[in-house]
């Protein structure tokens, strides 16, 4: 008897909410709906799993969450955009990325109108909250495709006592780097001095700011590719040095899975890797007391500091037929109040009012490490690009040969050949 | 003869050293999936440590992988079932006649890389409304598998003497009272062989359910590898996901190894 | 003898026909739209548009199409002839010692009914230069490290090395059979004669077997020209473009690149050179036959 009566009244009420969802927001307009999501394995997609049933609670909009390695997650979507299959709603996107390919393919649903629209979009979302640069990565002429759920990059994480104990002094600029992992090596030969991504397309990631902050550019003035500037090969050299004479063996198969192990484990000196994995790091006993984190060092002579800085999105299938219902999503797991509740999972949050909230500095304030943590994020999403190879649409495939002239310069290979084969191989993207 | 007891022992080194070859490494992954996440990859390698459960019970609890195991069973049990349905009367008829172009081709599935499968299939089942369910993983799967339920099967049926189906005719038994009598009977052993090796083949294989599976039917080979993300890598999930994984090949083949080598063994030479 | 069951009524040939009705539904439209596909431009979100042979006039001046041609030969000839040689002298040992029972003909069966998904992770956590097993035993005997998958001078080989590891066995049992199925006779005349056990191995007992063999190699082709999910789960197809076989090839074209008429036509390549194998070791067989 209960139950029925329960569900007649939530009958009624839908029934009378209705006429007026019309003219104002309501987060239960789309009561009873499923929707499916499809995340790539990340800080934040296993807070949403977790967060989940507070937005079914808020809105009656049930989740179905779907969480694959990124490999299995780029290939799953790319077969389901390609076959426009209609099972999938929301997903994530990294635009930096594919955003000019996925915008070509017709594979983001416009959320610009639903933005606007003041019965779809709750009265306190304020997208402006999110900052220009932030924003300019997934809009396309006046169309917005994502919203933004983390800020990223690649940091320079060194361990204090480590320099303490041989007496070596932090770098302060980039082409200090080499002297340093020199001093570190000659005061214990049977440590790890230095690891960074080797895989082909995971180098460019932490490559850039190595070749920006030498004053280098993957551009020319006129926008061909342009490895062989003099600067951007004093980059290349650089990382590829580094790995090749400091770094673990096997580098050349290495990304964030086996750089943090090694880190974690507490067998290398230092290490510029992803902002997100700092949560993964401090499971690791002791890193939370011997480490420290900040961006990596500028150009001596250039002062420039310009290393990667983006975000993953999440957006909605243009195939989709809850579309009201994924929007929904969209807006709770960007709201302020969520970002709030993301922080503690490691995820930076984008919006600036989250950043700058008391949630945010209370948790900061634990721990010294967390501070330097947040400060250097708050740096690079000022500093940072989100641009990391030459000129083209096929992001993807650029980063690729970049990666590879990386690799054979570790090999062996002169940084100006084969700089040189990559520019050829870059040119044709264009 | 000390010549022969010498060369005895010397197989028996050889043999020795093989096996440790080909165990040592199973055994391995099977020790890393009970040390503490954190542990897994350290060295020097303890051999000696506290066995622990969390990795299991993050794979149990947060990630639902029973659910993943459980589709894994219903879409390689249904895939068997269906590949024996259709494979046992084929391979007969095969056998019979010594028809080889119908074998050849069920083999085209074989010959082509899997994932030139998945667009193509992706469109012909999201048209017929059957993407996500076990449906569509049951049937992939058995196309896979069918060839291997014939192949498997086509040296029993060949060993199966033609008088005894011969006498059965003369006798008036209806063709399906002929196979389900007198073949199935004498190649039951051969049936056993096909349906492990199609049940194990469907268990293990990767590609096809990465695309056509849904949220619900997710398989857990397909589960298994997703411990690996930026910020969330889980090594011990991961071990403890290989484990549960190599459980059900592993212990199938402890059941069966004796036929399945008496079948290897004696299909291959008259195959 | 056989052909006594002309004159009694036996048509069984439908008996065939779900089977086949079953294959074709279900492979003969993927095959033809691969095809299609091959011969199409398919831009990502688009429809393809026919262009004739056009990707594959592309495919012949590509270096990276040759590249992992190349590649997926090499790793063919490596994997193979150590997996019939290996396989043919473990298949003796368990023939001559009749030792494949319990314990043993268990270990010799599970590393080919492991998942490959389970065998790539064991190369991950094993081969792992820095922190897998495999160097530190290396070093405890005095050995220098190896590179393993993370030198493109080694990693082809150290694939050919895993699938041999997890295959052998394999190849053995069926050899093992063949073997025992040999008539006793013919060792006896030879033992009479007086021959070395190697004049016996290589004058005998080799040839006898060769059926068997070309059975086993027609297994193994289909299977390592495919070999794709421990190279997709390790490398990636990496150092470089060393270990990018035309597997990985197709599938970084058209799954991460969003190129999925080239894919295509790299697919279908690839399974014309599959079937391409497979036909000629069916004529093969016909040589060898005793």
């Amino acid at each position: 008897m209960k139950i029925k009566y329960v569900l007649g009244a939530a009958a009624l009420s839908v029934a009378l909410s209705a006429p007026v969802a019309a003219q104002t927001f309501n987060w239960r307009a789309h009561e009873g709906q499923t929707i499916n999501l499809m995340l790539n394995n990340h800080p934040w997609s296993q807070a949403m799993r977790d967060l989940a049933a507070e937005f079914t609670a808020k809105t009656g909009i049930k989740t179905q969450i779907e969480i694959f390695n990124e490999e299995q997650f780029r290939a799953r979507l790319t077969t389901l955009m390609q076959g426009k299959s209609a099972d999938l709603d929301v997903y994530m996107s990294l635009t930096s990325r594919e955003g000019a390919i996925f915008e070509k393919a017709g594979w983001y649903a416009d959320l610009a109108p639903l933005i606007a629209d003041k019965t779809m979009t709750m009265p306190d979302f304020n997208y402006e909250d999110f900052s220009a640069s932030i924003r300019a990565a997934s809009t396309f002429g006046t169309k917005i495709v994502a919203l933004p759920i983390n800020q990223e990059g690649p940091l320079f994480y060194w361990r204090k006592d480590i320099f303490e104990k041989c007496k070596v002094a932090e770098p302060k600029a980039i082409e200090d780097l080499p002297d340093t992992a020199k001093a570190l090596k000659a005061c214990d030969a049977s440590m790890g001095v230095w690891a960074a991504r080797g895989l082909r397309g995971a180098i460019p990631y932490s490559l850039t700011a190595f070749i920006n902050n030498q004053g280098g550019s993957y551009a020319t003035p006129d926008g061909k590719p342009g490895l062989s500037q003099p600067n951007t090969l004093k980059g290349l050299a650089l990382y590829a040095s580094l790995l090749k004479d400091y770094g673990p063996p096997g580098a050349l198969n290495h990304t964030f899975t086996q750089v943090i192990e090694l880190l974690g484990q507490g067998r290398i000196a230092m290490t510029h890797e992803s902002s997100n994995e700092f949560a993964n790091i401090m499971r690791f006993p002791g890193r939370a007391q011997d480490l420290g984190v900040k961006v990596l060092p500028p150009g001596r002579e250039t002062k420039i500091s310009k290393p990667v800085a983006i975000g993953w999105t999440v957006t909605m299938s243009p195939n989709s037929q809850r579309k009201p219902a994924s929007w929904y999503f969209l807006q709770w797991a960007t709201s302020r109040e969520i970002q709030a509740k993301l922080i503690a999972n490691g995820v930076a949050p984008p919006r600036a009012s989250v950043f700058e909230g008391q949630e945010f500095n209370k948790w900061i304030a634990e721990m010294p490490i967390r501070k330097a943590w947040a400060d250097s994020l708050i740096e690079i999403g000022k500093t940072g690009t989100g641009v990391y190879q030459s000129p083209t649409e096929r992001v993807p495939e650029a980063r690729d040969i970049i990666g590879t002239a990386v690799q054979e310069i570790v090999q062996g290979a002169s940084p100006a050949d084969a700089a040189r084969k990559a520019d050829e191989a870059l040119a044709k993207l264009q | 003869m000390v010549s022969r007891h010498i060369l005895r022992a010397l197989d028996r080194i050889q043999l020795t050293i093989i096996l440790a070859i080909l165990g040592i490494p199973i055994v391995w992954i099977f020790m890393l999936a009970f040390k503490s996440r954190t542990e897994v990859a350290s060295l020097p390698p303890k051999l000696i440590f506290t066995p622990t459960l969390e990795n299991f019970v993050e794979l149990f609890n947060r990630n639902d992988f029973l659910h993943a195991t459980i589709n894994s069973m219903i879409v390689a049990s249904g895939s068997t079932v269906l590949g024996i349905v259709l494979g046992v009367p084929a391979a007969f008829a095969i056998s019979w006649h010594r028809m080889s172009w119908p074998a050849t081709i069920t083999l085209f599935a074989r010959m082509a890389p899997g994932t030139l499968f998945l667009l193509p299939w992706l469109i012909m089942f999201t048209k017929l409304g059957l993407v996500g369910s076990h449906l569509v993983l049951i049937l992939t799967h058995a196309a896979i598998t069918l060839p291997v339920v014939i192949w498997v099967l086509l040296p029993y049926m060949d060993a199966l003497p033609r008088e005894l189906v011969e006498s059965a005719q003369i006798d008036g038994a209806r063709q399906d009272q002929i196979l389900r009598l007198v073949a199935i009977p004498v190649v039951s052993g051969g049936m056993v062989v096909a349906a492990i090796l199609s049940f194990v083949f469907s268990w293990n294989y990767f590609v096809f359910a990465l695309v056509l599976s849904g949220i619900r039917t997710k398989t857990a080979i397909v589960a298994s590898f997703n411990f690996i993300g930026e910020g969330v890598t889980n090594w011990g999930a991961l071990m403890a996901a290989a484990v549960i994984i190599a459980l059900p090949p592993l212990i199938l083949t402890l059941l069966i190894q004796k036929r399945l080598v008496g079948g290897l063994a004696s299909g291959a030479v008259k195959g | 003898m056989r052909t006594s069951s002309k004159n009694v009524l036996a048509g069984y040939h439908w008996m065939a026909a779900p089977a086949m009705v079953f294959t074709i539904g279900m492979i003969g439209f993927p095959i033809g739209y691969a095809i299609w596909l091959s011969l199409s431009n398919v831009p990502p979100g688009g429809d393809p548009v026919f262009i004739g042979l056009e990707n594959y006039a592309r495919l012949v001046k590509d270096p990276e199409f040759w590249n992992a041609l190349k590649l997926t030969v090499s790793l063919y000839a490596m994997s193979l002839s150590m997996q019939l040689v290996l396989g043919t002298w473990l298949g003796l040992l368990l023939g001559r010692s009749r030792a494949a029972q319990g314990l043993t003909r268990v270990i010799l069966v599970s590393p080919f009914m492991l998942p490959p998904v389970v065998v790539g992770m064991m190369a991950i956590v094993i081969l792992d230069p820095s922190f897998g097993i495999a160097n530190w035993l290396l070093a405890q005997i005095g050995l220098p490290p190896g590179l393993w998958l993370s030198d493109p001078k080694t990693v082809l080989f150290t694939f050919a090395v895993l699938d041999t590891w997890q295959w052998t066995p394999f190849v053995a049992l069926i050899v093992m059979g063949g073997y025992l199925s040999l008539p006793a006779e013919v060792f006896e005349a030879v033992e009479l004669d007086g021959a070395t056990s190697f004049q016996r191995f290589w004058h005998v007992t080799l040839p006898l077997l060769g059926p068997t063999l070309v059975t086993a190699a027609v297994l193994r082709s289909v299977d390592i020209l495919r070999f794709f999910d421990v190279i997709y789960l390790t490398t990636q197809g990496g150092p470089g473009n060393s270990s990018t076989t035309l597997n990985i090839l197709a599938y970084r074209r058209g799954f991460e690149f969003f190129d999925f008429g080239y894919a295509s036509a790299i697919m279908i390549t690839l399974s014309a050179v599959v079937f391409g194998s497979v036909l000629i070791f069916s004529k093969l067989r016909a040589a060898v036959a005793w």
